[in-house]
């Protein structure tokens, strides 16, 4: 944090407040601290359990906090987006000055006085000794940069040089990743989905459920060709597998085999294999009504338009119901509505049955079909490249933050007396002194050596 | 096979703390030298029980709570001799030699897993993310070590109590140069460990977070290191403040690890791990 001396404005104030790291010390506990609620309180649950679990008062205030699903909750989005602030401005509060110093011209105050690590005196002129610091320092740190000045009625040499002067950006690339990440969750939440369908062998969909109950267009078409589920020698399920088509405008695009954890693609969205079962297909039925009668195969889920008018749907199937004498077979429960009229609950049994029949129209059931179903898992989300992206630039930025360092080392050749040089190494580092130690002892020794 | 080298690698643990014992009372620097020597000869044995029990089962052995101990030791064992290589705390062997074989024994009355492992845990991503997570443990353990000697060598100075206890201890820079160095390390692989869990998330689950319980309590780990981290870089809290949060960072690292493995449902549970199936709702 910055302090400075003058009143700050109240700008000046709330930039300071951003770009404290403080904040962000307290923004990263207070995250850490509210997270632990949303493992303790079940998720996603609907609002009664809380009420029930908890009494009004207790799960009224869960429900008001949206603890319920507190991790998609608007305070605790604050709190994130407050983080994010943060890492904003304080980079930028920072990157300025660090850019500046890795700008910085190494001539500039190249022959200021500095307090030696290493001091000692060497025979013969500062001259003599030059080339044996040149040499030194461009092994240890590479580039040198050298000035003359006069002391001691002689002509002395300040020679430089520094390696890693970038490594101080390793922060800022962390602190970037951290919001191509942040950005990354927002883009999948904004524009991605994810939700269920369960299609019938031989059916078609185009739409899926998502996890509130809305359905979601898919833009296009899928169709479960085959549902196959294999089986070990002891009867244990080895596998279930979907066959699937996508088509694209009616026209097949692409055919896939799904089976748990190999999920397909198309367009973008990934096709999940998750559950499986049985459940009616088509349920065909022999309607009568005004002197006339025909078949008409009617699809769950849906109401089916009759020829001739009016509409029937198929509410609930039963394969098999024993109603000792009166009848035992298969029966449907319908919901029919003549054109222009109101629905009516009708029961349909098999031909040939002793139930009552009442009403204008006699429906029978013909056959009823059972069929394998697939329940798929789908998921959409555009963002999950930038998450990758930010997890590979946090890992890379962690690195340079961590292990390189900003190090630079001098070697002053000032003339000493009896002809002889005095020779002054020193050295600073943003970090790693231990490293910086070594250099400057090995780049003595070097000096030493040539004595 | 890998029942035999478990009870060598014991056994070598358990050598080389009464070498470390031995050192840390009569301060003989070959009793120091002959303890490592037992430790990296049990570390080897170690490493090679835990690949022998991969060929075994197919799946890295990290399917429930005994297995996870077991590899947790080997991660806290090889951080501290790698960590060592530089920092050359000599008297840390005396603390992990027997806490790791502490947690062996404790591995070794548990229960084996009770199912074989399912599919989804043969893969290479889990046994990157499980051992650099187990790795990353391994070293923030050597900062919280490092960090419990820290202070009581702190305590000892500040009480001018400069007895056989503070001869025997590390200087403290010494000590804050481990726990940095222990510290970092673990963190970065704490963040490998948690993206290679996504990548791998996010192909066999369908996405890269679920919010599931480990998870949620590993980013509560992570955010208090990285609080931790900051400031240490930032703030300076190198020293008594520094130990006192980063015991209570590994407080929280100890109950993800542990806690929410037994407490928790989820599909990091312990005893769901081994049945792991894919497209968790």
């Amino acid at each position: 944090m910055s302090e400075t001396p003058s009143p700050a404005s109240p700008g000046e104030r709330v930039w300071n407040f951003f770009a404290s790291v403080k904040l962000s010390f307290a923004l990263l506990l207070i995250l850490a601290a509210t997270s632990v609620a949303g493992t303790l309180l079940p998720q996603k649950e609907p609002a009664q359990l809380y009420l029930e679990q908890f009494g009004p008062t207790w799960g009224g205030l869960i429900l008001g906090l949206g603890l319920d699903d507190m991790y998609h909750a608007l305070w605790f989005l604050l709190i994130m987006s407050l983080l994010a602030a943060n890492l904003v401005i304080c980079s930028l509060n920072r990157l300025p000055g660090a850019l500046k110093i890795i700008r910085k011209d190494p001539a500039v105050d190249l022959d200021k006085k500095r307090s030696p690590a290493h001091g000692f005196t060497l025979a013969g002129t500062p001259a003599a000794s030059a080339e044996t610091a040149r040499r030194a320092l461009a092994k240890a740190l590479g580039k040198v940069w050298e000035k003359p000045f006069q002391a001691g009625g002689g002509q002395g040499l300040v020679l430089l040089s520094q390696k890693g002067a970038w490594s101080r950006l390793g922060v800022y690339v962390v602190h970037f990743s951290v919001l191509v990440i942040f950005a990354g969750a927002m883009v999948g939440n904004l524009f991605g989905f994810s939700g269920m369908v369960t299609i019938n062998q031989g059916q078609t969909v185009d739409h899926i459920m998502q996890e509130r109950g809305q359905e979601k267009l898919l833009g296009f078409e899928l169709r479960l060709d085959k549902f196959t589920i294999s089986r070990y020698p002891n009867g244990m399920i080895s596998e279930f597998r979907s066959d699937v088509t996508f088509l694209q405008n009616g026209r097949e695009a692409q055919k896939n085999s799904l089976v748990v954890n190999d999920p397909a693609v198309f367009e973008g969205i990934d096709f999940y294999q998750s559950s499986y079962g049985q459940r009616p297909g088509l349920v065909t039925v022999r309607v009568s009504r005004d002197g006339q009668t025909f078949d008409a195969k009617l699809e769950p889920g849906r109401w089916n338009p009759l020829p001739g008018g009016g509409q029937a749907g198929v509410v609930e199937v039963h394969q098999n119901v024993n109603m000792g004498q009166m009848y035992s077979g298969p029966l449907a429960r319908l919901a029919y509505q003549p054109e222009g009229g109101e629905p009516l609950a009708i029961t349909a049994f098999k031909a040939g049955n002793r139930m009552p029949q009442r009403g204008p129209v006699k429906i029978e059931l013909v056959d009823l079909e059972i069929v394998p179903y697939s329940g798929l898992q789908v998921k959409y989300d555009p963002g999950v490249w930038l998450i990758w992206v930010g997890c590979s630039l946090m890992v890379i930025g962690f690195f340079i933050a961590f292990y390189l360092s900003h190090q630079k080392v001098w070697v002053r050749l000032e003339p000493a007396k009896g002809g002889r040089t005095r020779v002054e190494i020193s050295g600073a580092a943003n970090k790693n002194r231990l490293k910086l130690e070594k250099i400057m002892e090995r780049l003595a020794g070097a000096m030493r050596g040539g004595e | 096979m890998s029942s035999a080298l478990h009870c060598a690698t014991l056994a070598a643990y358990i050598l080389a703390t009464g070498l470390y014992l031995a050192f840390v009372v009569w301060q003989r620097r070959s009793l120091h030298l002959a303890g490592r020597v037992a430790l990296w000869a049990g570390f080897g044995l170690h490493t090679l029980a835990i690949c022998s029990a991969w060929l075994e089962s197919g799946a890295l052995p990290a399917t429930n709570l005994r297995q996870s101990l077991d590899i947790f030791s080997w991660g806290l064992m090889g951080a501290s001799l790698v960590i060592n290589l530089r920092r050359d705390v000599m008297i840390l062997g005396a603390l992990t030699a027997p806490l790791c074989s502490l947690l062996l024994l404790a591995a070794s009355v548990l229960p084996m897993p009770d199912a074989p492992p399912s599919k989804l845990l043969s893969s290479l991503w889990v046994a990157v993310h499980v051992i650099t997570v187990l790795a990353a443990y391994g070293l923030l353990a050597v900062t919280f070590l490092g960090g419990v000697l820290y202070l009581a060598q702190d305590s000892l100075i500040r009480a001018k109590n400069l007895g056989a206890a503070f001869r025997r201890l590390p200087s403290l820079t010494r000590l804050d140069a481990l726990n940095h160095s222990a510290l970092v390390a673990g963190f970065i692989l704490l963040t490998v460990g948690l993206i290679t869990g996504a990548i791998y998330a996010q192909i066999k689950l369908g996405s890269y977070w679920r919010w599931d319980p480990k998870e949620v309590w590993a980013l509560i780990t992570w955010l208090l290191y990285a609080a931790l981290i900051h400031t240490r870089l930032v703030q300076g809290w190198r020293g008594r403040r520094g130990a006192w949060l980063g015991a209570l960072a590994f407080g929280v690292l100890l109950f993800t690890f542990l806690g929410v493995g037994l407490l928790f449902p989820g599909y990091h549970a312990f005893d769901s791990l081994p049945k792991l199936e894919g497209n968790l709702p």
